[in-house]
């Protein structure tokens, strides 16, 4: 087991190294000049050259990349003199746009992101599972068909529909809950939740679909193994059976999905957070995009795939102590 | 003679399909006494598992219908409530699957595998009781090292273990009936041998009756008392062994002895098959259901094509046909008819 986890550790740092090769090749040569956009209005030529020396664009492209790589674990300075100024590690470099660090953005951004992916995905993971497994223990009866269909109208509604009808219902029609505004969890833990309940059954109605499609064909798949009908045939009781037995060996496909989706959501619910004008990194990516930002942009693709490649290394490594036979294998 | 410990009369199991109504079992009775082996033989499709699945009680399902008696010890089964049923599955009537590689759960340790089974009908017993009773048994069904193996995982075993495993199920709560579904069927022919031979020696050491179930007459032949022959979902011939292997007073058990090869045969001898395939329940023919099939038919004329033959006695055994007992005894001296 100790031998599989540092394989597969190993593994993730070589992809996360290819990741950061790629992404940085892919920006450097989008037609975007970062040393005019951050130049100002009374720009001139020579200014331009200044900013390119200062920011380091005028280096090639294979300095550029150790001097970010190393900014990463050493941290970077720009400038020099009275003009210098410094990003610590991990500096994921500096957004001449906005005039701040872009680990300082990320990190200003990441906890509203992460109150959201964790409290959506606890709502999908048990709203999608409990629909699957009412779903799969009904099969063909009304509750199936309720709850596929459920399912489906989930999948198929737009992001930002279910955000604008949940804010018409919820917050202009009912008035149940303010006009959402971020706090953080530690200031005042009951307007957090207060201003994400609203984001969390968005992002969780949209994705629970697939989690219901999964619980309940792995369900039904799994009743008809023979190991099931042995355990029906000690006289187990159904719901022992149902649950150690049919949800057991239903379950791993699910977690391999919930990890890459969470993943993917850490680096930002560009649609929800916007709906509901939330600060956290989907918001954060908008903005930069719409700025040209390069950066910050960077900076959030290389986080996103670190989210990624981490899940993946995770849900293997959870796989293994899920499944016994995982670890001969390997 | 002792007494039946299992009774089922005129069991009917039919299933509502999208093609029709499925008469997988039709009117089917026989008994079984205590310690005693009930072999049932026949070919795929002809009522067998579903005769084990009613005895287990597991046709439950909305599009299952299911008529008749199923009595243990007095206790019908059908029509009973499945809470009650579920007291004796497992603990009075046990049953081993034919494919041991796919009837152990691969994410459970087979300790708690074979354990749950006695908790469930014990569950006043502490942790350590079902772990020594769960290692006496895995000893009784030859796993050896039982004190480490019972920690290990089912991949962890060969194909042989694992049915052994599967028979330590069976056997943790010494069940007055084991059903056991073609248990060698896919196992090495090395393997089926000690697995019969553990069968066997368990069944006479605790008097358990067993209901084998297969297709496989040298099975049949090295442990069985009686045999009960099905062909689409009905009796057609019950009989004990030796007059089975020696004198069998059905012709479809007649063509499956000839389908046996012997050690004597020679060796360029094309080996007897039984013409035609067995019926789709969904369209059993008229009369007797084996009568396309039959190689005696004309002994008999038009009778065989519009009725039904019932099970009456001839000698000590049972025959659904109408071949009379001079024309069997025809039949089991080679005679065929002119074609």
């Amino acid at each position: 087991m100790a031998r599989f986890v540092v394989r597969r550790l190993a593994f993730m740092i070589f992809l996360l190294a290819i990741v950061s090769i790629a992404t940085f090749l892919l920006f450097s040569v989008l037609p975007v000049d970062p040393a005019s956009l951050s130049c100002g209005q009374h720009c001139t030529p020579e200014k331009i050259a200044a900013n390119r020396i200062r920011l380091g664009y005028d280096q090639p492209l294979i300095n550029q990349y150790f001097t970010f790589m190393k900014g990463i674990f050493a941290g970077r300075s720009y400038g020099e003199g009275a003009q210098a100024f410094s990003c610590p590690a991990p500096s994921f470099g500096y957004s001449y746009y906005r005039g701040q660090c872009v680990t300082e953005m990320i990190t200003n951004a990441l906890p509203a992101t992460i109150s959201l992916t964790i409290g959506s995905a606890i709502i999908w993971l048990t709203m999608g599972i409990g629909l699957g497994v009412i779903a799969a223990i009904n099969k063909g009866k009304i509750q199936d068909r309720v709850s596929t269909g459920l399912a489906i109208f989930g999948l198929s509604m737009p992001t930002f529909f279910i955000g604008l009808l949940l804010i018409y219902v919820f917050i202009i029609w009912l008035q149940i809950f303010p006009f959402p505004s971020y706090t953080p969890f530690l200031d005042n833990p009951f307007k957090w939740a207060q201003a994400l309940v609203l984001p969390w059954f968005t992002v969780a109605i949209v994705s629970a679909a697939l989690y219901t499609r999964l619980t309940r064909d792995g369900m039904l798949e799994t009743m008809s193994e023979d190991y099931v009908r042995l355990a029906i045939a000690k006289g187990l009781p159904r719901r022992k059976v149902l649950v150690r037995y049919v949800l057991r060996g239903a379950i791993t496909p699910i977690v391999t999905i919930a990890g890459l989706d969470i993943a993917v959501l850490l680096g930002g619910a560009i649609i929800t957070e916007s709906v509901f004008g939330l600060p956290g990194m989907g918001r954060l990516a908008l903005n930069s995009v719409t700025d040209s930002d390069l950066p910050v942009i960077v900076g959030i693709t290389l986080l996103t795939a670190f989210f990624v490649v981490v899940a993946n290394a995770l849900v293997d490594i959870l796989y293994a102590s899920l499944d016994p036979r995982v670890r001969l294998e390997s | 003679m002792s007494k039946n410990i299992l009774e089922v009369n005129n069991l009917c199991v039919s299933f509502n399909t999208s093609d029709g109504q499925v008469h997988a079992v039709d009117n089917l009775s026989f008994n079984i006494r205590a310690g005693e082996v009930l072999g049932i033989v026949g070919e795929s499709g002809s009522g067998k598992s579903v005769t084990a699945s009613a005895i287990m009680g597991l046709l439950t399902s909305g599009n299952v219908n299911l008529s008749g008696s199923i009595k243990l010890n007095d206790f019908e089964i059908v029509g009973a409530k499945d809470s009650e049923v579920r007291k004796l599955r497992g603990s009075d009537i046990a049953m081993v699957f034919q494919d041991p590689l796919s009837s152990l759960n691969p994410y459970y340790k087979i300790g708690v595998q074979i354990g749950e089974a006695y908790e469930t009908h014990h569950p006043d017993a502490s942790k350590a009781e079902v772990r020594n009773k769960v290692i006496e048994v895995m000893k009784k069904v030859g796993i050896p090292e039982a004190e480490t193996r019972i920690d290990s995982y089912p991949h962890e075993f060969s194909g042989g273990m694992r049915q052994r495993v599967v028979i330590a199920i069976a056997l943790i709560n010494d069940p007055k009936i084991l059903i056991a579904d073609e248990p060698t069927t896919a196992l090495d022919v090395t393997v089926q041998a000690q697995i019969l031979d553990l069968m066997r020696d368990l069944q006479k050491t605790s008097n358990t009756s067993i209901i084998l179930i297969t297709h496989d007459l040298g099975v049949v032949a090295e442990m069985v008392d009686r045999v009960l022959v099905m062909y689409a979902g009905r009796a057609v011939e019950v009989n004990d062994i030796k007059a089975i292997f020696s004198a069998p007073i059905h012709p479809y058990t007649r063509g499956l002895l000839n389908a046996v090869r012997s050690l004597d045969s020679a060796v360029r001898e094309k080996l007897a098959t039984i013409p035609g395939t067995p019926p789709s329940l969904l369209n059993i023919p008229q009369g007797c259901a084996f009568n396309p099939r039959c190689f005696y038919k004309q002994w008999v004329g038009d009778k065989c094509l519009v009725q039904k033959p019932e099970l009456h006695e001839i000698g000590n055994g049972l025959t659904a046909c109408h071949l009379s007992k001079t024309d069997i005894e025809r039949m089991n001296k080679d005679e065929l008819p002119v074609a």
